[in-house]
């Protein structure tokens, strides 16, 4: 007999896993029926690949099923619970704001006065200070959000990701975006007539004025902004009073008091305004979005006009339909109207359509006579409530399976009030600052569309958060062991559901549960991310 | 009783492969039912994440739907299936590594004779099961992959050499040292409590 050394390991689990060439086969059968270690390591290896085979196979039933249909369904619908609350809610306030049978024109005048006044209060004395406020609060926003979506998705390649994309929409307006601000309180910001600004424009000041040519897209804030020369993109502004005489031939989006539109908008304008007026001059190539406390149009608009707020009255040429949600609607004489027109009213009299005025299509006058009764006094209304709570408290339970964390804080002990209202508020307000300037520049757009769509879900959730907060705040004085979360929170969303919905309380209830839930988002999520971070 | 079920089974199957390739939606539901926990499994241990695995389990099942006029029903659907997911997900793990090789195969004399631990006994306590398949899950993916397509899509070292862009050699050093890694994690598992 020759001496034979044995195979190594290696050949063995070879052989023991069936891949041993055929051909050289035999040989190792022959070793291995005399050696009788080869023998038993080889059955230890088949033994350890069958372990394996059953380990992995363990491990796939460990780990979750796909998720079924069922799943699948339920999540979907639950989504549309909560999307169908968040709209009839918004529809809602709409509704209210525009409900003069109840509050009288003249009250929904003032209130849309003061919430104008006291905006622009805050403009035009703090037009110094906005300046490093909003870049402060900007900053900060984004920099927790960031953190936070990062954090949510715990992936390290997105969060690397976003934070170089939140850190190259923080770097680009140094050099994709003009800034101009006001370095006293009443200092003017021109850009003047024969100048062509070869970027966008963010400007700040007492008055702002556009005579000549930008060729990016311009963010205006002031008492008052005037452009008398050409925005080839989108202009976005919060003015006191904004007047259009020149060209824009984007969109307009703007919020001020009092909005003038005498020359073209080569898209769409919306606007919120306690006045707004298109001039004979004015032309509106795409939609006419307003919210308004009055409207006068004697321009035309290419596409559909819509509007919400006070009056309406129509004497220009509207390209398509015309839906109008104010209290009264007035279509006067030389008015075209290429489609339909659809008046939501109160009463049938306050639609005036002149025999003169021309239609394309229909015209059909709805009288809504349901908001004349007491929102309390609506089955709806409650049915809708409970929704919303059934609603809030399985995505609090979701959110609370997904992210125990955010519900870490305690009402006794561990959490200021002011400091979370304070972050809240900055969360709260400063973020769509935040939102539109990122969305200003090219490369920020998506993270703005990622961020809104945060914020969007963080007020949406700051309800839940409260009510956990305060349900477990209730329990934790009384004696015996503490209930289960999901009681507590059930406990103290119906507190805070009906809190929030209490005769005009509930106004000032609403946006504090608000500020106090997306503060302690906020926090949570900081306290957090620092404990996850590796030392 | 064991018999009937046992042939009662592929029977249906073939029924249900039938209708499928009529295009009978509810046949790929039938089949989604079937095989989605064997290729879920697969591409968890693939991908390495939960999330992931039911993207890809998904997408995977798409593909089957698209490509059903290419299926060969004397093979096994199974195995085919296996196939797919096997594909799908190396094309996401290159994709995610950018890099048209998967993994740097290691030279293959690398390999010292004899390992210094003893293959793990076939049958374990719970535990010791448990620590094992945390350590399967912490695995590089050179050490990962091979063992999840040998062990659990039960394929040959030639398919996977096929698959990694590597040598038949190259496979079985993969398979030794992540089996040599495995049993090292469990030695110092069960040693430190």
């Amino acid at each position: 007999m020759t001496t034979r050394s044995c195979p190594s390991e290696p050949d063995l689990a070879v052989y023991a896993d069936g891949e041993w060439p055929a051909p050289e086969t035999p040989g190792f059968e022959a070793h291995l029926a005399g050696c009788p270690r080869c023998g038993a390591l080889v059955k230890a290896l088949r033994g350890e690949g069958r372990l394996l085979a059953s380990v992995l196979d363990e491990a796939r039933a460990a780990s979750p099923e796909p998720r079924s249909v069922w799943v699948e369904l339920a999540t979907t619908g639950l989504c549309l619970l909560g999307a169908a609350a968040g709209f009839q809610s918004f529809f809602g306030w709409i509704e209210e704001m525009a409900r003069p049978a109840t509050v009288g024109l003249d009250a929904q005048s003032f209130v849309v006065s003061l919430f104008f006044d006291t905006v622009f209060y805050l403009l035009r004395e703090g037009a110094s200070m906005l300046t490093p406020l909003l870049s402060a609060a900007g900053l900060v926003a984004l920099v927790v959000l960031t953190a936070f979506v990062a954090f949510s998705m715990r992936r390290r390649a997105v969060a690397s990701s976003l934070v170089l994309l939140a850190l190259v929409g923080l770097a680009a307006p140094a050099q994709a975006i003009e800034r101009r601000m006001a370095r006293g309180p009443h200092q003017d910001i021109v850009v003047p007539a024969g100048e062509t600004l070869d970027d966008s424009l963010v400007a700040v000041g007492e008055t702002v004025s556009i005579d000549g040519v930008v060729t990016g897209n311009v963010l205006a804030l002031g008492q008052r902004v005037v452009v008398r020369g050409t925005v080839r993109g989108d202009l976005v502004t919060c003015a006191g009073r904004v007047d259009l005489a020149g060209t824009v031939e984007g969109n307009v989006i703007s919020f001020s008091k009092t909005l003038v539109v005498r020359g073209p908008v080569g898209l769409s304008l919306h606007g919120a305004a306690e006045h707004l007026s298109l001039d004979r001059e004015g032309r509106v190539k795409g939609d006419l979005v307003g919210f308004v406390g009055g409207m006068d149009l004697e321009g035309s608009v290419g596409r559909d006009l819509v509007a919400f707020g006070g009056f309406a009255n129509l004497k220009g040429d509207v390209g398509r339909n015309v839906a109008s949600w104010t209290d009264r609607l007035r279509v006067d004489g030389p008015a075209k109207v290429g489609g339909d027109l659809t008046a939501h009213v109160h009463r049938k009299e306050n639609v005036t359509i002149d025999a003169k005025a021309s239609l394309g299509g229909k015209s059909e006058t709805r009288v809504k006579t349901r908001s004349r009764q007491s929102r309390y006094a609506r089955p709806g209304f409650y049915v809708w409530r409970v929704i919303w709570l059934a609603a809030a408290f399985l995505t609090g339970l979701l959110l609370y399976w997904l992210f125990p964390a955010l519900f870490a804080a305690r009402l006794v002990g561990g959490l200021s009030i002011p400091r979370t209202l304070g972050v809240g508020f900055i969360a709260l307000v400063a973020t769509p600052v935040a939102i539109v300037i990122v969305a200003l520049t090219m490369v920020g757009l998506p993270l703005a569309l990622v961020a809104l769509a945060v914020w969007a879900t963080g007020v949406y959730l700051s309800s839940a958060l409260v009510g956990a907060l305060l349900g477990r705040a209730l329990f934790a004085g009384r004696e015996g062991p503490a209930p289960s979360f999901a009681i507590a929170l059930l406990v103290g969303l119906v507190i805070v559901t009906v809190a929030v919905h209490l005769p005009y309380l509930g106004w000032l209830l609403h946006p504090l549960v608000t500020m106090l839930g997306l503060g302690i988002a906020v926090i949570q999520a900081g306290r957090s991310w620092k404990a996850a971070r590796p030392a | 009783m064991v018999a009937s079920s046992g042939s009662a089974e592929p029977e249906a199957l073939s029924e249900v492969l039938v209708r499928a390739e009529r295009g009978e939606s509810e046949a790929f539901g039938e089949l989604y039912r079937r095989f989605s926990r064997r290729v879920f499994g697969l591409c968890f241990h693939l991908l390495g994440s939960r999330e992931d695995a039911e993207d890809a389990t998904s997408e995977v099942f798409l593909r089957v739907r698209e490509s059903f006029g290419r299926y060969d029903p004397s093979f096994a659907f199974g195995a085919w299936a296996t196939s797919i997911a096997t594909n799908h997900c190396l094309d996401r793990l290159r994709r995610r590594s950018r890099e048209s090789r998967l993994f740097e195969p290691e030279p293959e004399e690398a390999v010292a004779p004899g390992g210094g631990l003893s293959p793990l006994a076939e049958l374990l306590a719970d535990e010791q099961r448990a620590t094992l398949a945390r350590a399967l899950a912490a695995l590089p993916e050179r050490y990962r992959i091979p063992l999840a397509l040998r062990y659990h899509a039960e394929m040959s070292y030639g398919e996977i050499a096929n698959r990694l862009g590597v040598t038949r050699g190259q496979v079985g050093v993969a398979l030794f040292r992540g089996k040599e890694r495995l049993r090292r994690a469990l030695t110092s598992g069960s040693e430190t409590p």
